[in-house]
């Protein structure tokens, strides 16, 4: 649990170094000192909380994943409906009733 | 070129006097006097005369288009409550809403469309009248089932709204029930609307969901017409096309349609305030060659030129740059939690626009693709540990296309006509959209729009997610289809102006055809309120815990409950749907509850060749059998109750057969005889 905390937490971190450049990308545009010391570190911080990102998720659930869709099994451990999205559709056709019974009198 | 230097087109003016000829002037000092300049000196005037007088005023325009329109809107708005009226639901067969409608809606619709006509074609459209006939248009097609018809249409619609009020209980979507639980994000938007405003349940959101929704989709549409196409008629008609061609009814209340609204800002964003094209600002041509008599160059020099220009920037101040940029990060981060597929296709589509250099902002890509990545590791790993198979597909499950197309291929004439009709709507707006991508092809160069409707295509890989599928594919690009059909249409008509006329007449053939279409299924998708008001009263009474089973699974039979009642369809050994194999399948299952609904009897005669009656001879031999009393009947509508003690968690459940078995301890008390008079008339 400790671990998919720290992951939200880095995925935070990630979008408030992408917002952080994008400030001082945008606000420098135009200017002579486009790609000044606080745009050249914000680029390198910004690959480097999405690289700690992608080991963060390699980590935590990243190389079960990989797994499962390499072996293409897992052992189900919930029931779940019939199709991702179950229920009627419009013009869905769902299996034909079976006829009706028989009079029981009959 | 300011109006002193254009020329007229005659010989040169006469060289000015001494007076007039460019002067060294000494600049003022502090205490020199101040002094007038001399305005310009009129030109004379050419041998052709003088030059025309600038433009007066406009003509006042004729009456006809002042309150043309807005007479035709107030018609089609006051018929619609008669049609309302007037319209005979009870007995629809397999053509469905169409032939159930009363004339006055069929006039309402012409009307609404007369408006948009006059409206457009008027010497000034005005956009507040053209949004009101928008709206009018959307009410009397889409909207139309939601006037004329007092409950929601749609299971799905109802599910949905029973998974909200799943949420809205203890704010925890519950597990183990259905896999659109580990996609929360509507239905905790919708829980906590409910809760903020107090209510109880959503009918009156569900009634008018589809046409607020197609609304809101229209604007999308009509803002990136505006980008892509220009002019000021082109993205009106873009968006009523989008509405006429919108057959593929996913705007009833469910996530898609609120994904599809945050797809719409998105691309909005992308192509229009952020929109940006690589130009090379020394005059080098790039590719493609832009003149047939440029020279041309070496393709590894063009695609390395292009490759390597910067694309130009967007104008805005930074400030709103950085606005659009945080809402269109709020848009991609909401859409992770909401829906399964639309984060693929907005991301896809960015990815497009990235690699071409159409858009500033490519950060926005990486956003997208690690809140997805976040969300479906670590927010939906219980979904993908525990069913692997929908990604992966398995080996008993169809295709999307089997079950999108060929398993749907069956019912009554009316059925397979409607039906037809859909395969028929997506292939023409496929032409239209190929036409569109040609003539844009030609004027401007450009053969990004039609990949980027291309482009959710490739979602077809997942075959495991079920026949809709398909239809989330089409709706996925018809955005886009619908603005290239609509440049290929103004093509055509711009060249003979008469053809403006056949246009109208199309319009009017497709709005008919979109009633027809979306309304091919009403028979047994129709909702009354008799069906709502039974279930609710069935929930009530069925004790906490109890199995709440329709016989098939189309009425509004989990409203509620859900999480609770067990009443998805969730039987195994093909008892899925009760119906496939009734008495087997309620043998099994055990429902405590059983639901019938007329939607259900609809839906045997019409689609699956059952005789008329067959929901109540089941409903009889299950009543005669002394398996379950009647609760409630009237007509096809029934709620049967089953006759044996609750079983206890834990506690095998007495054999039903053995009536003088002893109850475990604590179990509810027996239910009452089987002859108790039931709450309605039988049918």
């Amino acid at each position: 649990m400790t671990g998919f905390a720290l992951t939200w937490i880095v995925f935070l971190l990630v979008l408030a170094v992408f917002a952080a450049r994008a400030w001082v990308v945008e606000t420098n545009r135009g200017r002579l000192s486009t790609a000044g010391s606080a745009q050249r570190g914000l680029t390198v911080a910004a690959v480097g909380s999405v690289v700690l990102l992608v080991v963060m998720l390699t980590a935590n659930g990243g190389i079960e994943l990989v797994d499962l869709l390499i072996n293409g099994e897992a052992t189900v451990t919930a029931p779940s409906d019939q199709a991702a999205t179950g229920g009627q559709q419009p013009g869905e056709a769902p299996p034909a009733p079976a006829p009706p019974p028989a009079d029981p009198a009959n | 070129m300011t109006s002193e230097t254009r020329r007229t087109g005659g010989p040169d003016p006469v060289e000015a006097g001494a007076g007039e000829r460019t002067q060294y002037m000494q600049p003022p000092g502090p205490d020199s006097p101040t002094s007038a300049v001399r305005g310009p000196v009129p030109r004379p005037a050419g041998p052709d005369g003088p030059p025309p007088p600038p433009p007066g005023p406009p003509a006042p325009l004729s009456p006809l288009w002042v309150w043309g329109a807005p007479v035709l809107a107030v018609l089609a708005v006051l018929l619609l409550p008669l049609a309302a009226a007037t319209s005979d639901l009870s007995d629809m067969g397999g053509w469905g809403l169409a032939p159930a409608l009363s004339p006055l809606a069929w006039v309402a619709l012409a009307l609404a469309i007369a408006c948009c006509v006059v409206e457009l074609w008027s010497p000034r459209p005005r956009i507040p009248m053209l949004g009101a006939a928008t709206t009018v248009l959307i009410l009397c097609s889409t909207g139309m089932p939601s006037v004329v018809q007092p409950q929601a249409r749609f299971t799905t619609a109802w599910l949905i709204s029973g998974f909200v009020d799943a949420v809205a209980g203890n704010g925890v979507p519950p597990t183990g029930v259905d896999a659109r639980f580990y996609w929360p994000g509507f239905f905790a938007q919708w829980a906590w609307f409910r809760d903020a405003a107090g209510a109880d349940q959503l009918d009156t959101i569900l009634r008018w969901y589809p046409p607020a929704v197609v609304a809101v989709w229209a604007i999308g549409v009509y803002a990136l017409a505006r980008s892509m196409l220009g002019g000021t008629r082109a993205p009106w008609v873009a968006a009523w096309l989008f509405v006429g061609l919108n057959w593929i009814e996913q705007d009833y209340f469910s996530p898609q349609a609120t994904a599809i609204v945050l797809l719409l800002t998105v691309l909005t964003f992308a192509l229009g305030p952020l929109a940006t094209r690589r130009v090379d600002n020394a005059g080098v041509p790039g590719w493609p060659r832009p003149h047939r008599g440029a020279p041309p160059l070496p393709r590894w020099r063009r695609w390395l030129i292009s490759a390597l220009t910067p694309p130009n920037q967007p104008t805005l101040p930074a400030r709103q740059l950085l606005l659009i940029y945080f809402c269109a990060a709020l848009c991609l981060i909401a859409l992770a939690p909401t829906h399964q597929l639309t984060p693929f296709a907005i991301i896809g589509q960015l990815v497009v626009l990235a690699i071409v250099g159409r858009f500033r902002g490519r950060g926005l890509v990486i956003v997208a693709t690690l809140t997805v990545v976040v969300f479906i590791l670590i927010g939906a790993r219980d979904f993908w540990m525990t069913q692997i198979s929908m990604i992966t597909g398995g080996s008993d499950e169809g295709g999307a296309i089997e079950a999108g197309f060929f398993d749907r291929l069956e019912g009554d004439t009316g059925q397979l006509v409607v039906k037809l009709l859909r395969v028929l709507m997506p292939g023409l707006t496929w032409l239209l959209a190929i036409a569109g991508a040609w003539v844009y092809w030609k004027r401007r160069r450009d053969l990004v729009p039609i990949a980027l409707a291309g482009i959710p295509m490739g979602m077809a890989v997942v075959q495991s997610y079920g026949g809709e599928l398909l239809l989330r594919v089409l709706l996925f690009g018809l955005p886009i289809l619908t603005i290239l059909a609509v440049d290929a249409l103004r093509a055509f008509v711009r060249v003979d102006r008469k053809r403006e006329r056949l246009m109208a007449g199309a319009m009017v053939v497709l709005f008919l055809l979109l009633i027809v279409i979306r309304g091919g299924n009403d028979a047994y998708l129709d909702v009354t309120t008799e069906d709502v008001q039974m279930t609710r009263q069935a929930y009530d009474q069925a004790p906490p815990g109890a199995t709440v089973q329709p016989l098939a699974t189309v009425g509004p039979y989990a409203l509620e409950g859900v999480g609770d009642h067990n009443n998805m369809a969730s039987g195994g050994d093909g008892c899925g749907i009760l119906a496939s194999d009734p008495f087997r399948c309620i043998d099994l299952v055990q429902p405590q509850t059983l639901l019938f609904y007329k939607s259900m009897e609809k839906q045997g005669v019409v689609l699956n060749g059952e005789q008329p009656g067959w929901t109540v001879a089941i409903r009889e031999q299950l009543i005669a059998s002394g398996q379950y009393r009647a609760t409630y009947e009237n007509g096809f509508n029934a709620v049967l109750v089953r006759n044996e003690p609750l079983p206890q968690p834990g506690v095998p459940a007495p054999d039903a057969a053995a009536p003088d078995a002893v109850a475990p301890e604590g179990a509810a008390p027996a239910a009452p005889a089987p002859d108790a008079p039931a709450q309605g008339g039988t049918p």
